[in-house]
């Protein structure tokens, strides 16, 4: 089974690819655009970080634009993966286009998140590795081995937390007729993450780890690259997925069950 | 003549019954539009607690961030997309015949979205405003209500224009998204959208202090909150902007339907 689902994900990468690789200007716009973007994020991250770097937890400039970079990869590999299909959820929902992903031989939920890839936003992984590596030099900080693995396995956690959180704001579409500017909302609340921990007050701090859980994207990995404890951050993180996981199981059993289908 | 202003109430009534029955979707767009400016909020204030030191008064930021959803609202346009679709599928020929300007629909479609938006995001950001009461100082003097007002006028009308030109780029070009993409990315930089300008350094502030699109967002708002760059220079560069976008908009208009090839023509 998990080796079909590969081999049909494989063959949506490639049909992905030759689609970008045909509609070579969009292609090109969409990977400048995607890097215009990353140059227009560090600006409020440095014009806070200018502010507030005579304040307590040592935060300054380089901190910011770590964030910022650890920021762009997880998001870049959500924007690459997650993104396009939840963007057309609304739609296929709405023109019962959902029905040709429940009638496949493969888990309907995997298929509805990861049927359509768009490579070209992966071109922000290259800006965000330059990033962070021009931020550790900008800092002379050198990461031990077990920090970048604390960092990598709390953003693989906050990838898949956020994947959950916008699935269950992207599925309001089974139940409302228009939920397409959910998206917007979604999309404004993931801001939150780019910037350092010192940025926020107890109450949005935990708001932002554990409903909406923006600041398990670049916050924390940052934290634990920089040296921070890693068992409080990697223990919640998990629990965080648990909740999600269940919580987007039991959301997609009710939606299914109030779907109308484009034939019914 | 005559017919002009009946035309345009009936294109504001259909397109207000329209707008009416999106309800939800309308709701969800505002609840969109005061997001950012309440994840900027809560980062600002927040650093500030621990400290940071913004190069304005923190009350003045925090009307800033309070009213931006508001002002962003009312001098937004979204019309470069459709119209650029009509030039390019012909669907102008039917307002191109019409007893009226062709950009009447456009206009129309602008106003009552916005009536219908603004009845939705007062309440919106009236608690927000609640929630940081103490922070939040509105003008007293009935002089700033007008030329904030004044200004709103003219942000709305530039940015309207602007947006125009750019869908009437499709008169020449097939795909003008790519351009919208870009000018739209340039816009939320340098209008004030993605940080106040007033944070920027003061060569920044400077250097950007009579492009455009500061007069589509953060001028207003400047004016409002009372920011010290709402000097005669800006008043005057606005109009001027606005006079330029104006004058161009007929040139390219004029120019772009002699060109105009529709299904038919």
């Amino acid at each position: 089974m998990s080796l079909r689902i590969l081999r049909w994900w494989l063959a949506c990468w490639r049909q992905a690819i030759a689609r970008d690789l045909q509609f070579r200007t969009q292609t090109v716009l969409i990977a400048v655009g995607a890097l215009v973007d990353v140059a227009i994020s560090l600006v409020p991250a440095l014009v806070l970080a200018q502010t507030a770097r005579t304040a307590a937890n040592g935060w300054d400039e380089s901190t910011a634009v770590l964030v910022v970079g650890l920021f762009t990869l997880s998001t870049a590999l959500l924007d690459t993966v997650i993104g396009p299909n939840l963007l057309r959820l609304d739609s296929a929902v709405r023109t019962g286009e959902l029905d040709l992903l429940l009638i496949r031989p493969i888990p309907a939920l995997l298929a509805l998140m990861l049927r359509w890839v768009r490579p070209a936003e992966a071109t922000r992984v290259l800006v965000g590795g330059a990033l962070v590596v021009a931020a550790l030099g900008a800092a002379d900080e050198v990461p031990g081995p077990l920090d970048v693995i604390g960092c990598l396995a709390m953003m693989a956690i906050g990838v898949v937390a956020w994947t959950l959180f916008w699935v269950n704001a992207s599925f309001l579409s089974f139940w409302w007729a228009s939920a397409a500017p959910v998206q917007d909302i979604v999309g404004a609340l993931r801001e939150a993450g780019q910037y350092p921990r010192a940025a926020f007050r107890r109450m949005p701090l935990r708001g932002f780890t554990t409903l909406v859980p923006a600041l398990l994207l670049a916050t924390l990995p940052a934290q634990l690259l920089l040296g921070g404890a890693p068992a409080g951050p990697l223990l919640g993180g998990a629990a965080v997925v648990l909740a999600g996981g269940i919580l987007t199981a039991v959301h997609w059993r009710l939606a299914l069950r109030r779907y109308d289908s484009a034939s019914s | 003549m005559s017919t002009l202003l009946p035309t345009a109430a009936a294109l504001v009534g259909r397109d207000l019954t329209v707008t009416l029955t999106n309800r939800a979707w309308v709701v969800l767009l505002q609840l969109g539009a005061v997001t950012p400016p309440i994840v900027s909020l809560l980062v600002w204030t927040g650093a500030v607690a621990r400290g940071a030191t913004p190069p304005v008064p923190v009350d003045q930021l925090v009307t800033w961030f309070v009213l931006v959803a508001m002002v962003s609202m009312v001098t937004s346009s979204w019309t470069a997309s459709f119209l650029a679709e009509d030039i390019r599928t012909g669907g102008l020929s039917i307002w191109l015949v019409r007893p009226c300007p062709a950009l009447l629909p456009l206009l129309a479609n602008n106003v009552a979205e916005k009536a219908v938006k603004l009845v939705v995001l007062l309440p919106l950001v009236a608690v927000l405003a609640l929630a940081v009461h103490d922070q939040v100082h509105l003008p007293t003097a009935p002089g700033v209500w007008a030329a904030a007002l004044g200004a709103l006028a003219c942000a709305a009308l530039l940015a309207f224009v602007l947006d125009v030109l750019i869908g009437s780029l499709a008169f020449w070009f097939e795909d003008v998204e790519g351009v919208q993409g870009i000018v739209g990315l340039t816009q939320r930089l340098l209008s004030g959208a993605v940080v106040p300008l007033m944070l920027l350094p003061s060569e920044v502030q400077e250097a950007v202090r009579f492009q455009p699109f500061r007069f589509t967002l953060a001028f207003p708002l400047e004016v409002l909150t009372g920011a010290a760059t709402t000097e005669a220079a800006d008043w005057l560069v606005m109009l001027a902007w606005t006079g330029v976008a104006l004058g161009l908009l007929a040139l390219v208009w004029s120019r772009g339907v002699r060109r105009y090839e529709a299904a038919g023509a």
